[in-house]
């Protein structure tokens, strides 16, 4: 239990050291992977999913995720992008077709969410009403 | 009309300036037993509110470095695996105000009672760090309880914590509503913790049958409720209590009872994966309690001269009272009034143990009147108690030991009392000046109640004067205690005479 605990803890710190800039370093993670490849095989099989389970929480972290009710247009999003850059690390961009939305658009980077969607414009309208 | 209404949402409508809103979020990536376990979030902030997407409130209590640990509030059913959970950046707070007095209220402020919305002003965090020692100032004013026990004995003043120990079934929950029974000018507010729906709604009922609902405020976290809700009830009481406090009102709030709090609380920290101690309790049981109790207070006259006064309530088991969690509220409380089953089922009530419970801050509050007669109760329950365990053993006793014992016989039965009858100041001093004066020495123990109903009969008859003079000056001069003498000595030889014919 303890040893599972320090394996987890250490594959979590692999991830960090694999993203230095928010960015994936191909050669580190191929290292760490050797690593851990040479533990006993069963802390090994436990390590290497650990460790890929935090490769993907710090490539969530920089993923910039664009809903919107209709499919951008790459410009639109590149443009996007250069807005965001200033404030945040973006290394994937997605752009996921919601037509719950209505209109407008909802901007995702790591936990971080940004709602201009038409949507959320009514909820706001119908919280000014009832209030 | 409509077209008023129309006019207005018209009006806020043209006033409403539409923002994007920037929130944080986190994903649900487990969820059972009240409890969720979140991913994201990164920006929020410890006892954080959390809006989850079903309309759930939560409340952050864990804060790991990928993970969040939230109680949730309500039915937990409706949230799944995947959901998203946002920030509010907000911290918990409930409604406060004139407006709950004789309403029946959940965990979170809403009522429960059938009798509509409550419509209030003020809302007041359920989280809040005590007044500071400069905006306090020491007890000097009596809570009376109308409890003749425990008001010349083991006083309570305003802005005290006095804890009820007991096991069960000895009449914790009566004194407690004696007390709110009492109280004219003081604001109540009852919580009752992890107890049977029924038993609750007898109390409601029973507060309304006495006309003490129009002053009273209950919180009810029954059984039937999450064990967060459990956990919270004691805040959101003590928050409303302290609304009364600010704005300069004196309140009353009980606790009933705290073990079941403890216990609602382990169960969260162990949901919560909380490393656990002694019996299973988190590390930090003795800080939930002394938070809460600590923010009951005496204040000062430049911060409003209001005061919360706390009467939590500790259920022990098998009569012991050095396990856990009774021994960290004692440690806080200022004194306990200690209730025992034994003398419960010997016919004393309130089953008080007079020779273990203490207020250690209430004598300053008790007025002068109660005074000159708590001094000599005292000495005299103390010696019977010495003395009466001596005679069991010998069977002659010298005529002044004797004497002794049968006085604190008779002292005994003035300070039984039957539930939900309290007795005002000056019904209780005359009472006890009677019988620590030798006036109930002569009649026979089987009588002293008799002779006490009637003796306070009549002096609010024939000598209304004495008690209404004792309860304005709240003292007994030397020209009183004359009168007293004169009154209660005519009254003796006509109860003699009475009883005699009777016989």
């Amino acid at each position: 239990m303890t040893k599972n605990k320090q394996l987890k803890k250490l594959a979590q710190k692999c991830g960090k050291f694999c993203c230095p800039d928010g960015r994936l370093d191909e050669k580190k993670v191929v290292s760490v992977i050797k690593n851990l490849k040479s533990l006993p095989r069963s802390q090994a099989i436990f390590a290497v999913s650990e460790f890929l389970k935090a490769l993907k929480k710090q490539k969530a972290q920089t993923t910039l995720i664009v809903e919107s009710s209709i499919p951008l247009p790459k410009t639109m999003l590149n443009r996007i992008v250069a807005k965001l850059k200033a404030d945040y690390i973006i290394s994937e961009v997605k752009n996921i077709v919601n037509p719950a939305l209505l209109g407008g658009l909802k901007i995702k980077v790591g936990d971080s969410v940004t709602d201009y969607s038409l949507r959320d414009k009514i909820s706001q309208l119908r919280e000014a009403i009832t209030a | 009309m409509k077209t008023d209404i129309i006019a207005k949402i018209e009006q806020d409508v043209k006033a409403l300036k539409f923002k994007a809103q920037k929130q944080n979020v986190g994903t649900v990536v487990e969820i059972g037993d009240g409890v969720a376990r979140i991913e994201g979030l990164s920006d929020v902030g410890s006892l954080e509110l959390l809006d989850f997407s079903s309309g759930t409130k939560g409340l952050a209590l864990n804060l790991e470095q990928y993970s969040v640990g939230a109680v949730i509030f309500g039915d937990f059913t409706k949230i799944k695996e995947g959901m998203e959970v946002k920030t509010t950046g907000q911290v918990l707070q409930v409604p406060v105000g004139e407006e709950l007095v004789g309403r029946v209220v959940d965990a979170l402020g809403s009522p429960v009672d059938g009798k509509g919305p409550i419509k209030v002003k003020d809302h007041y965090p359920v989280e809040k760090i005590a007044p500071g020692v400069i905006t306090r100032q020491s007890v000097n004013t009596p809570l009376q309880t109308g409890i003749k026990a425990i008001d010349a004995l083991i006083p309570i003043g305003r802005g005290q914590r006095e804890l009820i120990i007991g096991d069960r079934n000895t009449g914790k929950t009566t004194i407690a509503v004696d007390t709110i029974i009492n109280q004219r000018d003081v604001v109540c507010i009852y919580v009752a913790i992890g107890q049977k729906t029924s038993k609750i709604a007898q109390l409601v009922a029973k507060l309304e049958e006495l006309d003490a609902m129009d002053h009273t405020i209950v919180v009810a976290a029954s059984a039937a409720d999450s064990a967060t809700m459990q956990y919270l009830a004691p805040y959101v009481g003590c928050a409303m209590g302290e609304y009364f406090m600010d704005v300069g009102k004196d309140a009353l709030v009980i606790y009933d009872d705290l073990s079941k709090h403890a216990w609602a609380y382990r169960q969260v920290s162990l949901l919560l994966r909380r490393p656990s101690g002694r019996e299973a309790y988190p590390g930090d049981v003795f800080y939930l309690h002394s938070r809460l109790l600590e923010r009951s207070a005496r204040m000062s006259k430049e911060h409003g001269d209001g005061s919360l006064t706390a009467l939590p309530i500790i259920e022990t088991q098998a009569n012991d009272v050095s396990a856990y969690i009774p021994t960290n509220v004692i440690s806080i409380t200022d004194g306990q009034i200690y209730l025992e089953p034994d003398l419960f089922y010997a016919g004393v009530r309130p089953a008080l143990n007079v020779g273990i419970s203490v207020s250690r801050v209430g004598g300053a509050a008790q007025t002068k009147a109660m005074k000159s007669v708590a001094g000599r109760l005292k000495l005299d329950l103390a010696q019977f108690r010495e003395l009466q365990a001596f005679a069991q053993f010998a069977q002659d006793l010298d005529p002044a030991t004797k004497a002794q014992i049968e006085r604190g016989r008779r002292i005994t039965e003035v300070l039984k009392q039957p539930p939900y009858s309290p007795v005002s100041v000056e019904e209780q001093v005359v009472a006890l000046w009677s019988v620590t004066n030798g006036f109930m020495d002569e009649v026979e123990v089987d009588k002293v109640k008799e002779f006490e109903n009637k003796y306070v009969q009549h002096l609010k008859l024939r000598e209304k004067k004495v008690l209404n003079e004792i309860a304005s000056k709240k003292e007994l001069d030397a020209g009183m205690v004359k009168e007293l003498e004169r009154v209660t000595k005519a009254f003796v030889n006509s109860f003699g005479k009475g009883s005699k014919k009777n016989g």
